[in-house]
């Protein structure tokens, strides 16, 4: 296999060459670590390149593969982690000049699975400051679009959008508190997933609202976001939240077709005045796409969604502040700027009006539960528009208005499931006539990834999007 | 004498002020759009009804 094709494999693809004898997976880290060095200057998706790391995990898979025929399902796939977990003597910086010291001595539960399945780690990758968005100015680099250099990739788990788009992982890990995976997903042109909370071990994961955190798969196909998912999975003693539930096989019913799929386009989202026209284009598309499949779509209410984003900050936020009320206390000024307003702000929310938007999640639930009780999956955006200028979310907030309409808005379309619980994912669903990506988010029950992957494999087998290649990554 | 509305930054540097947290000066304009902004959003849930939900952290594991 040549090296500038081996980047390009999905992670299934090179698992399956590795496994087969066809793809030595030295020879794997090697291409990525090959294009890494001469991409990554101007994309700063790598916070920290674990070459030597790599380059040993990756001899001890080859060995296990040729002298003990060793089938781990990420046998060989190269690999990088949002730099919000922790991976034993490695940095791990959380994106902020408050971690840049901060070295782990153990491995996130998550990483170890990861390792355990034959996955080489390639590094850390680059996020906004604390993983909460709108850093500007980020200590190791401003992640940049593969699709466009000038716009961003999403936030927070930025590096993850950005190396998998532009071809410098084959698979990565980010983090979902409000849209933090799935959002870089869709700006990037790749898939996302915040699965269902308590499905995977948040053990050696730096929180920002600790009942909302998510492990977030992040992959360049379905197939792939299925088989990272069923290798972190399931219950962790180390973490005391994660489900005893079974953890299935993800890719036994991939290839079951969504025949008498009921499908559920959710009217708040998608009627939203201020959704960017070729968005909903993209969602009408993807409507009939589900249809031609054999789906039975409908329209389905859920009026408290459009609070989604003002209900998320107030909890997120708040829990965030009180999170970090050691560092606002005693290093706000190592904070970047953009992080310490936000903080500082959530931190004077007084307790009552918490508490509204605390039992207001509750509500909301109960809305999507409702739902989900009329369909299996449940139709949206992912973000109402494409990736936006840099500049765009940088810029200081100039009034009350300009935070309503750059802040709230979009974190309604992701927020609403991280509020609820319930697991999402993002696969590409289109472009926007300028070349950007556009990302369509399925939604289903607590547990029924199977589901969301059933549908979203469907989907893709069908479109072109996810096979498109962003300019940035040719070079 | 009708008690004076305080404006947002006063507001912002008010309960500053009783939470001990110190905002430098040069961004308590910008803390107090946000929080502004946060507590206008917030106030759209004041007409839900809500009396008999309990807020809750983690939901039941079902499925």
């Amino acid at each position: 296999m040549q090296s500038n094709e081996i980047a390009f494999l999905s992670a299934a693809a090179t698992a399956r060459a590795v496994r087969a004898g066809e793809l030595s997976p030295v020879d794997a880290v090697q291409a990525y670590l090959d294009r890494i060095d001469r991409l990554d200057s101007r994309l700063a998706a790598y916070i920290t390149v674990t070459r030597e790391e790599a380059m040993d995990a990756a001899e001890q898979v080859q060995w296990r593969v040729s002298s003990q025929g060793y089938a781990g399902a990420l046998a060989g796939v190269p690999m990088a982690i949002k730099d919000q977990f922790w991976t034993d003597g490695i940095l791990t910086s959380n994106g902020s000049r408050v971690y840049r010291d901060f070295v782990p001595n153990e491995d996130a539960t998550i990483v170890r699975r990861l390792k355990n399945a034959g996955a080489t780690l390639l590094g850390k990758l680059n996020l906004s400051e604390l993983a909460m968005g709108g850093t500007q100015e980020p200590p190791w680099g401003i992640p940049a679009n593969p699709w466009d250099l000038d716009r961003t990739p999403g936030e927070s788990s930025s590096g993850s959008g950005v190396a998998l788009s532009a071809h410098l992982c084959a698979a990565s890990i980010g983090e979902d508190t409000g849209g933090s995976g799935r959002g870089p997903a869709a700006y990037c042109g790749v898939v996302g997933l915040r699965p269902t909370f308590t499905r995977v071990s948040r053990y050696g994961m730096t929180h920002m609202c600790w009942f909302m955190d998510a492990a977030a798969p992040m992959t360049k196909t379905v197939e792939d976001c299925a088989i990272v998912l069923g290798v972190i999975a399931g219950r962790d003693e180390r973490d005391l939240y994660t489900s005893n539930r079974p953890v299935p096989d993800y890719t036994a019913t991939l290839r079951n077709g969504i025949q008498g799929l009921r499908v559920g386009l959710i009217r708040e989202l998608h009627e939203s005045p201020d959704m960017h026209p070729e968005v909903r284009a993209s969602m009408e598309f993807g409507i009939d796409v589900f249809r031609s499949l054999g789906a039975e779509i409908k329209e389905v209410s859920i009026p408290l969604v459009e609070l989604a984003g003002a209900i998320f900050v107030g909890v997120a936020d708040t829990e965030g502040a009180g999170a970090r009320d050691e560092i606002l206390r005693t290093r706000a000024d190592e904070l970047d700027q953009a992080s310490r307003t936000r903080l500082l702000s959530a931190s004077l929310v007084p307790f009552k009006v918490y508490n509204r938007a605390a039992k207001a999640r509750v509500l909301l639930r109960q809305q999507f539960m409702s739902a989900l009780n009329e369909v299996d999956v449940l139709v949206s955006a992912t973000s109402p528009y494409p990736a936006p200028l840099h500049t765009s979310l940088t810029a200081r907030f100039e009034s009350a208005e300009d935070v309503r309409s750059r802040f709230f808005f979009r974190r309604a379309y992701t927020g609403c499931y991280s509020l609820t619980a319930l697991p999402a994912l993002s696969i590409p669903g289109g472009f926007t006539s300028d070349g950007l990506p556009i990302g369509l988010q399925l939604g289903a029950r607590p547990f029924a990834e199977e589901t969301l992957f059933r549908a979203g494999h469907a989907y893709e087998q069908v479109t072109p999007w996810h096979t498109r290649i962003a300019p940035a990554a040719q070079a | 004498m009708a008690e004076r509305q305080l404006s947002d930054e006063e507001r912002v540097r008010e309960l500053a002020r009783l939470s001990g947290i110190r905002i430098p000066e040069e961004e308590v304009a910008e803390v107090a759009n946000r929080f502004g902004s946060l507590m206008l959003e917030l106030d759209r849930l004041s007409d839900l009804d809500l009396s008999d939900i309990h807020p809750v952290s983690v939901f039941p594991d079902e499925g």
